[in-house]
């Protein structure tokens, strides 16, 4: 960080740490340039696959993780499924660009408490992170779901 | 004009009608056989049935006539004796008896009575004889007819054969005489029988016997009939049958058209959200954070995440354009099937990297449905080698020695034709490629082992010009 910017968090305050998860390179990568240019969040692991995804959640021990609906040797909700089993406290939050009903609902089944289209702007992501880092259930505005929770 | 839909089902028409002949005429040469068999036999039946009624008709005709006589006789006998007390009685007897007629044709069956000297003493036929003497009288054959039947009468009665004039026809024909002596009017009476007469009956039974055979010819050529409307019948039913799978056949194959389509649908919308949709949405956070970087001053990083976009949004385009020419390749319609296997082959050499030999003959005018049946197929047999082969040399031709000929092969793997064949779903695309190329009026040939695959789509020179 060489300069600070006003929207950037208090500097005393630690970064929201992230873990990214997801099958596609391509798009971890432009996940993560977008994460990396946001202030006050830190990725701290990206893989494709569950298994690695539940090591590094170990041993990095992120806040958040950001899933995608397809993970190698499993789905995005199963996903989800295993970690909230294994890590109750790392807040599930989907970043994805299937826009579905049955995918979203799917996910907030499976124990995610965010759902962020990549369609919309990446203030987005920044929102939903700090939602539920408060503990709050973030859903992108451009769902336009009934909420059937 | 005809087109060759109609000539074909023209040639199956005539096919079939063939087919109807061929079961038919045997039945007609078996139905005439047996037809002609039975009249011989009923003929042959006739005469022996003749041969054996013969004596038994004249015998009853003898009996007959032997009788009459007899009765005649006792008739002559009565005023012969009568006359001894009444004068003129033997005279009311020589009338009585010409009055006497018998038998269908009266005309020729009458009595004659002679006195044993030869005169006539009465003749109902030939009334200018009677008083006259015939003890002389010969007829054609020689014989002395009166004497000889005197000669029976004076013996106790018997038979003569001889010609006589017969009455019915005016012909002299051969006659069955017979006589007996009257002794009480010392006369001899007689009557006869024309053998024509006696020929007739054999005449009635052959009537009867060709009835008979017309009747039996005519039932079994009904039958014949018969057996033929069933022929007929259950050739149409065959037909029907044919007709009804081939619309089955016709309707599975909409059907598997219908499916093809939706899968076809199905691979492209799938492509587009996931490949196209992915990378524009990857693109867009590249570019996010390139403004978030420059709104922060970062300007280095900036320009390094806006390149980044642009490769990514290149590598989009690209992605793009080959869904394009997957779904339709434009250039098959703008420069031809050479060009377009050439772009083909080239795109694929791009995207995969393995090394594309492309070999393309100087191509006569192939029709468009022919050229795209054929890039189809060049595009299936790449996609295989794409997903299956692990093939480090493919080797793509169109060859136009007797027709056109399309090869693709590669050093891939392989796989067991037969096997890939059976599969439900038409394993690698084979069935379809092979319904392509067969719809064109063409061929398909694959060969494949471990290091060599070809497969081969050949058109006749006359399927891709018309």
């Amino acid at each position: 960080m060489s300069t600070l910017h006003p929207d950037d968090p208090p500097v005393d305050q630690p970064p929201v740490r992230l873990l990214l998860v997801d099958i596609h390179a391509q798009s971890r990568r432009s996940s993560r340039l977008m994460l990396d240019a946001l202030p006050g969040l830190l990725v701290v692991g990206e893989t494709s696959a569950l298994v690695e995804a539940l090591t590094l959640a170990a041993s990095e021990k992120p806040d958040v993780v950001l899933l995608s609906n397809r993970v190698q040797g499993s789905s995005g909700p199963d996903t989800a499924r295993a970690f909230t089993q294994k890590f109750p406290a790392i807040k599930i939050v989907f970043l994805t660009f299937f826009d579905d009903a049955e995918y979203v609902q799917a996910a907030l089944t499976a124990g995610a408490v965010g759902y962020v289209l990549k369609q919309e702007p990446a203030a987005r992501v920044q929102e939903a992170i700090a939602s539920v880092m408060k503990g709050e259930r973030y859903l992108s505005p451009g769902l336009h779901l009934e909420d059937k929770t | 004009m005809p087109n060759p839909t109609h000539l074909k089902r023209a040639g199956q028409i005539r096919l079939r009608l063939t087919l109807l002949l061929l079961a038919a005429l045997p039945l007609f040469l078996v139905v005439g056989a047996v037809v002609w068999v039975i009249g011989e036999q009923a003929n042959q039946l006739a005469l022996t049935q003749i041969e054996a009624v013969k004596p038994i008709v004249m015998q009853a005709r003898k009996d007959e006539i032997e009788h009459f006589v007899q009765a005649g006789r006792k008739v002559l006998e009565y005023f012969c004796v009568r006359d001894k007390a009444h004068p003129g009685s033997k005279e009311e007897g020589r009338k009585l008896i010409r009055s006497m007629e018998f038998g269908k044709k009266a005309d020729d069956n009458y009595f004659f009575i002679y006195t044993m000297d030869g005169t006539t003493v009465m003749h109902p036929r030939k009334p200018e004889n009677e008083g006259k003497n015939l003890w002389n009288l010969q007829d054609k054959g020689g014989t002395f007819v009166i004497r000889a039947l005197v000669g029976q009468a004076k013996a106790g009665g018997g038979f003569v054969n001889y010609f006589w004039d017969r009455p019915s026809t005016q012909r002299n024909e051969p006659k069955l005489g017979y006589a007996e002596y009257v002794p009480e009017c010392d006369w001899m009476i007689g009557t006869g029988l024309y053998m024509d007469h006696v020929r007739e009956t054999e005449d009635i039974i052959n009537a009867k016997t060709r009835l008979q055979v017309a009747s039996t010819r005519d039932k079994i050529l009904l039958i014949a009939l018969a057996a033929l409307l069933l022929v007929a019948a259950g050739g149409l039913l065959v037909n029907l049958k044919e007709q009804r799978s081939a619309n089955a056949k016709l309707r599975a194959m909409a059907q598997k058209v219908v499916e093809s389509q939706e899968l076809e649908r199905t691979r492209v919308a799938r492509e587009l959200h996931d490949d196209v949709s992915q990378s524009l949405a990857s693109s867009k956070y590249i570019f996010e954070s390139a403004d978030i970087q420059l709104e922060r001053g970062r300007v280095e990083q900036a320009a390094s995440s806006i390149k980044e976009g642009i490769t990514q949004l290149i590598a989009t385009m690209i992605d793009v354009r080959r869904m394009s020419h997957d779904l339709y390749p434009t250039i098959l319609d703008d420069a031809g099937l050479g060009p377009a296997l050439e772009q083909l082959g080239r795109e694929f050499g791009e995207r995969t990297g393995i090394a594309v030999q492309v070999a393309i003959d100087k191509v006569p005018y192939i029709h468009r449905d022919a050229a795209k049946a054929l890039f189809r197929i060049a595009q299936q047999a790449l996609g295989n080698i794409e997903t299956h082969a692990q093939a480090s040399n493919v080797r793509l031709a169109l060859r136009s020695e007797n027709g056109i000929t399309l090869k693709v092969g590669d050093d891939g793997a392989g796989f067991d034709v037969q096997a890939a064949l059976a599969q439900r779903n038409g394993g690698l695309g084979l069935t379809s490629m092979r319904e392509r190329i067969e719809m064109q009026g063409g061929v398909l040939d694959i060969q494949s082992q471990s290091g060599l695959t070809v497969i081969a789509a050949h058109l006749s020179k006359d399927s891709f010009t018309s």
